[in-house]
């Protein structure tokens, strides 16, 4: 029983990581309509900011996640502003727009490495542990899982209630319905662009205070977030929500499933690139794509 | 003989039901034209009996068997052939080479026949390149043989696109709106061509078409289509003399709200 | 240092990036299909190489069933994605770039794991000197051989449907050939080469480990293309030259010049950014792409000069 618990338990901790890190991809994914490989460098560029921050002061953890979602909503404000948008005026097709978005990943990654070195780092923090009859939780973990849920239930409430929120979502699954909305397109854009990747900054901050931080640490995540965005369907952030803790859930049951068998816990990625190749066998447009 | 035939075929764009229990025959070696107001499904029904929109109801056949579930490149196969209204070139190649790819035969299109019998396909290549120069000369097109596609002008993106279907050599061709955007002259001859073609070759033409002079001179059947129904079919003559053809003819075509 | 083998070194990398950068060709370049994991199809062509040279094969059996393994493998992974919309297959491929370094990782049994795995060399022609020029030979050789089957297919009718396919897919499909069919095909050539340059690799440095086989190979054999010129195989194998070229020179430089950066860090910040100015202010690269040579347009230059 209590196995079980800390089963769904960590799921629900790497679907929240998930959650963060793919807000942003798949919104701009949809509305941009191309997958930004950069993510993985603004999720990195989050883990970095704050431990500079948690460097003089390591009480401010918030201050940091705040700091976090400041930088990384700006920096891919700026790049897109610098690369995307002369790119897309310019009418580049699919493919070098993903190339350009690999090269931009290589220019951030390898200055974060010139200026926070190569090595692996660690928060100087130390997050209270309990024991709840055999359940292992962190207060991290905990702060973890309730930033992902509200900024869930915030960003489902923006979608819902407001002018631009309808907009966003509309243009995301559907990007015919730009020209006809009447709403200001770039606008739009660049808002979701901040947003998306400021959240990716909080998921760095989470999983460089969860694990170690180094320049490829986004990287590593990135394809497990890419086939959480291709299960909920390219675009949809409520398919995303979904998919993200499916695959937490299924990276967990396979982990267990790997010891089991005496496999090594290595293939944990395997899992993720398993589940992106079935949704694309039977079902391309994933969960709640369109 | 029944060439082609369109059975009760059904076709919903979100709730807007486009085509409703649409049926039709074009038999072998006629010119049968397509008309209708704007908006009344005709380009759609050419998408799904080319098998570029699945139909949501209705079978379609060709020579009697049946192609409903066929992608495009089967259906040409079996010996069909479209132009689209809105012309799909290929920008960046030269209209030499957008005419050479809808030829039917072109072993060089193997990737190992491309390396290991390069003497035979460069003689079918030589071979096609003279058919394409009649196509060519029919257009009037020829010194632009080597132009890019992009760089033509809408009407004689029209006339690279029928000029490809000609190059296809098919039992049967279907044209969306052949005139539309070349010049009257160009057109008749287009329209000539194509009925020579049909006289000596036996090829069945169907065509999507507004104009109704040209219904006249080279139709022998004709189908009017409104909200995404067959509502009146005859020769040219019958139709046209219908008390009720202006009116549709004429008419806003709406299409069947189911929601 | 022999400066011998320091030629030998350079060119015999620069026969193995400029493959890979002529198969990204074929792919990208001609069919606009974004490869983003190049370098699984190397790595699995390096492996292939190796387990089969252990086995005792002969050396030319060895580098073509790496160069078939891997082929297959492209083939396969690719499979799923090629219905789809051209996105999918660059996330498939990127990911399973990264997968298959994982499983050779954690396989110990299959290829030695995280150490890594010695490779027997092909040639023992008694000194080291004419070892490496052999060597030369071999690669140089190979990159001829590939050059030129990848330029005739390029300039057939083939060719003229893979750069259709780049353009219009529906269209093709209207007349009457299957895109899937040819896509296929050409990520199945495309991993063949990548492979062969694979054995190549492998068999050169008589070691292979999964740290040789990181993401940035892919991107450095993007990088050669986009530089060069995407569509024209003599901008890939340009490409290939220029960037091997940069690649040693900031090595050199290091040893030179002492910048209060480092420099490998400003390598990547500087390929990075090339990349994007390139795609930004000369998207066709050095060398545009021309034109499908065939009979059929020498008839036409005919007939149009004679008008
Ligand atoms: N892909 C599509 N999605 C939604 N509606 C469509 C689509 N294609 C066509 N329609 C609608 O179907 C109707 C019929 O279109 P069409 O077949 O092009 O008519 P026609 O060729 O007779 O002018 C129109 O109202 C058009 O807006
Ligand atoms: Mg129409």
């Amino acid at each position: 029983m209590v196995v079980l618990l800390q089963l769904l338990l960590n799921s629900l901790i790497t679907g929240s990581i998930y959650l963060l890190a793919g807000t942003g991809l798949t919104l701009t994914y949809g509305l941009s309509r191309f997958p930004n490989f950069a993510y993985a460098e603004l999720i990195t560029l989050g883990g970095f900011v704050a431990y500079t921050l948690l460097q003089h002061s390591p009480e401010s953890f918030w201050a940091g996640l705040l700091l976090a979602f400041l930088t990384c909503g700006l920096v891919s404000v700026l790049s897109y502003r610098l690369v995307f948008s002369p790119l897309v005026n310019r009418r580049a097709s699919l493919i070098p727009l993903m190339v350009a978005s690999i090269g931009l990943g290589y220019v951030l990654r390898y200055t974060m490495g010139e200026i926070w070195s190569w090595s692996d780092l660690g928060y100087p923090l130390v997050w209270t542990a309990y024991n709840w009859g055999g359940l292992r939780v962190t207060s991290l973990w905990l702060y973890l899982i309730a930033v992902a849920l509200s900024a869930a239930l915030l960003l489902h409430l923006f979608f819902k209630c407001t002018k631009v929120g309808l907009a966003i979502r509309a243009i995301a699954t559907n990007p015919d319905l730009a020209q006809v909305s009447g709403i200001n397109l770039e606008r739009v854009i660049l808002f979701t662009w901040f947003l998306g990747a400021a959240l990716a900054g909080v998921a760095g901050v989470f999983r460089a205070a969860d694990t170690q931080l180094y320049p490829m640490m986004g990287w590593d995540i990135l394809l497990p977030v890419f086939a959480a965005v291709v299960l909920g369907g390219i675009g949809s952030f409520y398919g995303l929500i979904i998919a993200s803790y499916l695959l937490g859930l299924a990276e967990n049951v396979g982990v267990v499933f790997l010891q089991a068998t005496g496999l090594s816990t290595e293939y944990r990625m395997a899992i993720a690139f398993l589940v992106l190749i079935l949704v694309l066998i039977f079902r391309p447009r994933g969960l709640l794509g369109r | 003989m029944d060439l082609l035939v369109v059975d009760r075929v059904v076709k919903n764009f979100g709730g807007l039901r486009v085509l409703n229990q649409a049926s039709l025959v074009v038999k072998k070696g006629t010119v049968t034209a397509l008309v209708g107001p704007n908006g009344s499904g005709k380009t759609t029904l050419f998408n799904v009996i080319y098998g570029l929109t699945p139909a949501d109801e209705g079978e379609v056949y060709f020579r009697g068997k049946k192609i409903t579930r066929y992608p495009p490149y089967q259906i040409y196969r079996e010996g069909l052939a479209l132009a689209f209204q809105l012309p799909r070139l290929f920008n960046q190649l030269p209209i030499m080479d957008n005419l050479l790819l809808a030829a039917p035969v072109n072993s060089g299109e193997n990737p190992l026949r491309a390396l290991f019998t390069r003497p035979r396909w460069q003689e079918e290549e030589r071979a096609l390149a003279r058919q394409a120069r009649e196509v060519l000369e029919l257009l009037e097109l020829t010194p632009l043989a080597l132009r890019p596609a992009g760089q033509l002008s809408g009407g004689q993106r029209k006339l690279v696109e029928i000029g490809r279907v000609l190059m296809a050599k098919p039992e049967m061709i279907l044209v969306d709106e052949p005139a539309a955007g070349i010049n009257p002259v160009l057109a008749r001859k287009i329209y000539a061509t194509l009925k020579k073609l049909q006289q000596e070759k036996g090829l069945t033409l169907f065509v999507i078409e507004h104009r109704l002079e040209v219904l006249f001179d080279f139709a022998d059947y004709v189908y009017l289509m409104d909200a995404g129904r067959v509502v009146l079919e005859g020769t040219p003559e019958e139709v046209l003399a219908h008390p009720d053809f202006y009116t549709i003819y004429a008419g806003e075509s709406r299409p069947w709200r189911v929601l | 240092m022999d400066p011998l083998f320091y030629l030998a070194d350079t060119l015999i990398f620069i026969g193995i990036f400029s493959l890979l950068s002529l198969s990204l060709n074929l792919e990208f370049g001609l069919t606009s299909l974004g490869n983003f994991g190049k370098v699984a199809f190397f790595m699995a062509g390096a492996y292939a190489y190796t387990l089969l040279a252990h086995a005792a094969l002969p050396p030319y059996l060895c580098f073509l069933g790496g160069a078939l393994i891997a082929g297959l493998i492209g083939l396969v992974i690719t499979l799923p994605a090629l219905r789809l919309r051209e996105d999918y297959l660059a996330i498939v491929t990127l990911s399973f770039g990264e997968i298959l370094r994982t499983v050779v990782k954690a396989e110990e049994g299959l290829a030695g794991g995280v150490r890594g795995i010695s490779v027997p060399a092909v040639f023992h022609l008694g000194s080291s000197r004419a070892d490496a020029l052999a060597n030369i030979l071999l690669t140089l050789g190979c990159l001829a051989l590939c050059f030129l089957l990848l330029q005739a297919l390029a300039h057939s009718p083939y060719g003229r449907v893979l750069r259709a396919i780049r353009e219009d897919e529906v269209a093709v499909k209207a007349l009457g050939k299957n895109p899937v069919y040819f896509k296929a095909s050409v990520l199945f050539i495309g991993s063949c080469i990548a492979g062969l340059a694979g054995g190549i690799f492998a068999q050169y440095l008589n070691f292979i480990d999964p740290t040789m086989f990181l993401p940035t190979v892919t991107f450095l054999v993007w990088m050669m293309l986009i530089l060069g010129g995407a569509g024209n195989n003599w901008g890939a194998l340009l490409g290939g030259v220029v960037v091997e070229l940069m690649n040693r020179g900031t090595r050199i430089m290091k040893d030179f010049i002492t910048l209060p950066v480092d420099p490998n860090n400003l390598q990547f910040i500087f390929f990075g950014l090339l990349v994007i100015l390139i795609l930004i202010f000369r998207p066709q690269g050095i060398l545009p792409e021309g034109p499908v040579k065939t009979a059929a347009r020498k008839e036409a230059q005919n007939w149009i000069s004679s008008l």
